[in-house]
Formats: structure tokens, sequence, C-alpha cells
């Protein structure tokens, strides 16, 4: 069931709202980063992209988990707002890859010596960014909206299921092809302040994707809703 | 003590600058996709 | 149940005869994989990089790139002649429908693979000898997988324009585990390592082949709905 247009775009402005908010929010992340928090010693400042890397990462993991269990709940009960909502946590997923795509090879050059590593979570970074262009490549090309939606929700469904093989053949491979490291990133063994920006950074981004998604959300919905059941 | 830092800020600082683009950048398109959509109707009419 | 058996070789059975008679998939594909053997025999500098190293990679890369050119054969055929909609009216079940499907895209792809072979051998010189058995096992168990999720991309992706486009982008994350472990064990094979070294990759292609294998098979009635 489609809500109104104008529930839908009550949605829009919400979701942009708190967006605003998410994004004064990474503003003031950037800002504890750089002033408030010390520079690792061996690292140097490059380390401090690590704040900014590793919230992405968890974005795009969580957007793209979204995208695949909220595939599987359509195909389960043909909710087209699910299908909406799968789409909308692509986009979205997508341009926290990229960030997570510029920001890795950026980090690991200053600290790893290389721009690119092909270890476990690199590669995983580059296969959530073509799973999510090819779930919106796939959807762009199909124009109906019950076979995009069951189509959309296939591949969203698989490509969820592939991550966990794909992180274990690069581990299975790395473990007999060690990658050369010069320099070990950030152990687990922060100092407390380091942890709390990240922590802090963290909960922004979760909160800008909140704020992408309920926005992308609400503008499909709009669309759909101001089409109507017989489609103009 | 005899650790020496090493100066790479200008890959944080491009870093930064990349992430605020692609992150402001999306936010700005979705709200001109938004007043685009809400321009068609005004708020509160069907 | 054995209705859909029946029924899904049936599929088979008529995909293979209607193949056989135009022999076209196969014989592009076979061309393709010689084509490319022969590339890469000329694209790598034989003083620095030997045969053996680039070998299992370049015949993984060979047979991945030529199942990929028969995968949308298996639709496109039906959907000129709006065959499909007769199949579905059959009141008979999607997934014998799939498995019709996925075995005859693996009876085309194993072919393709079955002259490839010969000639990798011939090309690059590699004694198979006592890896062979181990070579046919890794084979089998790395095509299983990426065949099904290749039959299911390629029934969705025939009713879009740019099918030829969009099905290797969709396909390729599917790829690189199967393949990840095919190399690796096809390396170690040819080196001479024993097939109990590598349980570890080989448990990992069956257990990506079952779960992949059952989740295409349910997942496949989707595609089909009207």
């Amino acid at each position: 069931m489609i809500p109104t247009p104008a529930a839908a775009a009550a949605t829009v402005r919400r979701g942009l709202a708190i967006t605003l908010v998410a994004l004064l929010g990474l503003a003031g992340v950037y800002v504890l980063a750089q002033v408030y928090t010390p520079t690792e010693v061996r690292q140097g400042l490059a380390q401090k992209i690590f704040y900014i890397h590793a919230p992405a990462a968890w974005a795009a993991l969580m957007a793209f988990a979204l995208v695949g269990i909220v595939s599987g709940l359509y195909l389960w009960l043909r909710e087209p707002r699910l299908d909406l909502f799968a789409a909308a946590s692509a986009e979205v997923g997508l341009a926290f890859s990229a960030v997570m795509l510029t920001t890795g090879p950026l980090w690991g050059k200053p600290v790893w010596g290389t721009w690119w590593t092909w270890d476990a979570r690199l590669t995983l970074t580059l296969f959530l960014f073509f799973l999510f262009v090819g779930y919106l490549a796939l959807r762009s090309a199909l124009s109906e909206p019950a076979e995009r939606a069951r189509f959309s929700a296939v591949v969203g469904i698989l490509g969820l299921v592939l991550v966990p093989f794909v992180h274990l053949s690069v581990y299975l491979f790395r473990t007999l092809h060690p990658a050369p490291v010069l320099l070990k990133p950030s152990a687990p063994s922060m100092p407390p302040v380091m942890l709390r920006t990240l922590l802090i950074s963290i909960g922004v981004f979760t909160l800008l994707y909140i704020g992408f998604v309920t926005t992308r959300y609400g503008l499909a919905v709009l669309a759909e809703a101001r089409r109507g059941p017989d489609g103009d | 003590m005899g650790i020496e830092t090493p100066q790479n800020a200008g890959y944080m600082v491009a870093a930064y600058i990349v992430t605020a683009v692609i992150l402001v950048g999306y936010a700005l398109s979705l709200w001109r996709r938004a007043r685009a959509a809400t321009r068609a109707v005004p708020p509160g009419a069907e | 149940m054995t209705e859909a058996i029946r029924l899904a070789l049936v599929v088979a059975a008529k995909d293979l005869r209607v193949e056989l008679r135009s022999r076209t998939a196969i014989v592009s594909a076979v061309f393709f994989a010689a084509l490319v053997l022969v590339i890469f025999n000329f694209a790598r500098d034989p003083a620095s990089v030997s045969a053996a190293t680039l070998a299992p990679s370049i015949l993984w890369i060979t047979f991945t790139f030529a199942a990929m050119l028969t995968f949308n054969r298996a639709f496109a055929l039906e959907r000129e002649n709006a065959a499909l909609d007769g199949i579905l009216l059959a009141p008979v079940s999607r997934s014998a429908l799939f498995f019709g499907k996925y075995l005859g895209n693996l009876a085309f792809v194993g072919a393709v693979q079955a002259v490839t072979l010969p000639l990798f051998v011939l090309f690059f010189n590699v004694g198979l000898g006592r890896a062979l058995p181990g070579l046919l096992l890794v084979t089998v168990l790395a095509t299983a997988g990426f065949v099904a999720v290749g039959t299911v991309f390629s029934a969705m992706v025939v009713r879009t324009r740019f099918a030829d486009l969009i099905l290797p982008v969709l396909l390729l994350p599917f790829l690189v585990p199967p393949v990840i472990g095919a190399v690796q064990v096809t390396t170690r094979l040819l080196t001479g390592r024993p097939l109990s070294e590598l349980a570890g990759w080989l448990r990992l292609l069956g257990v990506y082949d079952v779960i992949f294998l059952t989740l295409c098979a349910l997942l496949f009635p989707a595609i089909m709905d009207e």
C-alpha cells in the first residue's frame, strides 16, 4: 500500500532534516579528529583517515546487509515499499562505498607503502562496490515495477550470501600469500581517546545513512504515489 | 623515543576533502531531487 | 518428484538438441577459448614469466569467459520464439525448469572445457599426468556453482536491452570465489601436490556449490512469475 503523496513528501522532508543534522555532525567529527585527537606516532597524520574510512565501511556494509535482508522480505511479503527501500539502501550504499574506495588507498599508500593490497578488507570493499553497481544497473534496465522488484530482490539476496564467500576465499588466499605489510594499521587496543572519536564518527555515519535512506526512500515512494495505481 | 613520525598530512587532507565532496554532493543531489519533486505538486494538495 | 526430474531432463535434452543442430554457441565459445590461449601465449615474456606460473590463471580465465558466452544463449532462443510462455503454462514446477536449464548449461560449459583443456596442454606444454583426476574434480566443483548463478542471471537479463553488457557486470563478482579456489588448486596440482593438501579449498568450493545451487533453485520461480 503506497502512502499518499503528502505523506511521502513529509518523509522526504524528515529525511532531509536528519541528513542536515548528520552532516553537521560530520563537520563536528572532522574537528574532533583533527583538533582533539592525538596523532598516532608511527603512522602520522594519515592515520586519521581511519576515523572516516572505517565508519564509511560500516555504513556501506550495513546498507548492503539491509538490501539483502529487505530483498528477502520483499520476495516473501511482496510489499512494494520493501523493494523501494532496498533500492534506496543500494544507492546510499554506493555513495558510502565510493568513500571507502577512495579513502582506503589514500590511507594505504602512506601507511602500507602501496595504494592497494588484495587483503580481505579492501577486496571486500571492491566487491560491495561492484555488487551495488550491478544491482542498480539491473534496476535501471528494467521498467516494469513488479518485475524490477522481483529481479532486484534475487540479486540482493544472492549478493548478500556471496559476501562471506568472498571474505573466506581472500582470507584463505592471504594465509598462503601474506601481503607485504610495512606498518600495521591501528591495533584493536586503541587508546580511549581515539576509540571515542571512532565511536562518535560511527554514530554520525549511521545517522547519515538513516538520513540519506529516508530521503531516498521518500523520493521513491513519492514518485510511486504520484503515478497512481494505473501508472501514468 | 627514536620513532620518526612520517609527514603525510597531504593524504589525510585529500581523504577528508574527497569524503566531504562525495557525501555533501550526494546530499545536495537528494535535496535537488526533492525540490523538483515537491515543486511539481504543492504540499497539502493532491 | 519423478515428474519434475523427467521435465528437467526433457528441457535439458531439448536445449542440447537445438544447439547440436545449429552449433553456433559451442563453436563460438571454442574458437574464443583458442584465441584467448594464443593471445596469452604471446602476451607474456617467456624469459621472465614461466608458463607454469601463469598457466592455471590463464586456463581459468579462458574457462570463465567462454562460459559467459554460452549463458545468454539458453534463454535468448526461447525469448525470440516466445516459447517460454508455453513452458510456463505447463503445470510443472518452475524449479524443474531451472534444473533443466542448469543441466543444459552445465553440458555446454563442460563441452567447451573439454575442448579447451587439450588445447591448453598443447599450447602451454603442461604435463597433466597424475594431476588429471584432481583437475577434473576441481573443474566440476568450481563450475557447478557459478553455472547455477549464471543460469538465474541470464534468465533475468534476457528481458533487458543490454543483456550482453549487464550479465558480466552482475555475474563476475560471483565468479571470484570459485575461480580463486580453482586457480589455487590447479596451481598446486600442476606442481605435483597431493589432493589431500587442498582439502580446505575443495571444501570451500563444495560449500559454495551446495549453497548457491539450492538458493538459485529456490529463487528461480520468482523470476518466472507472471
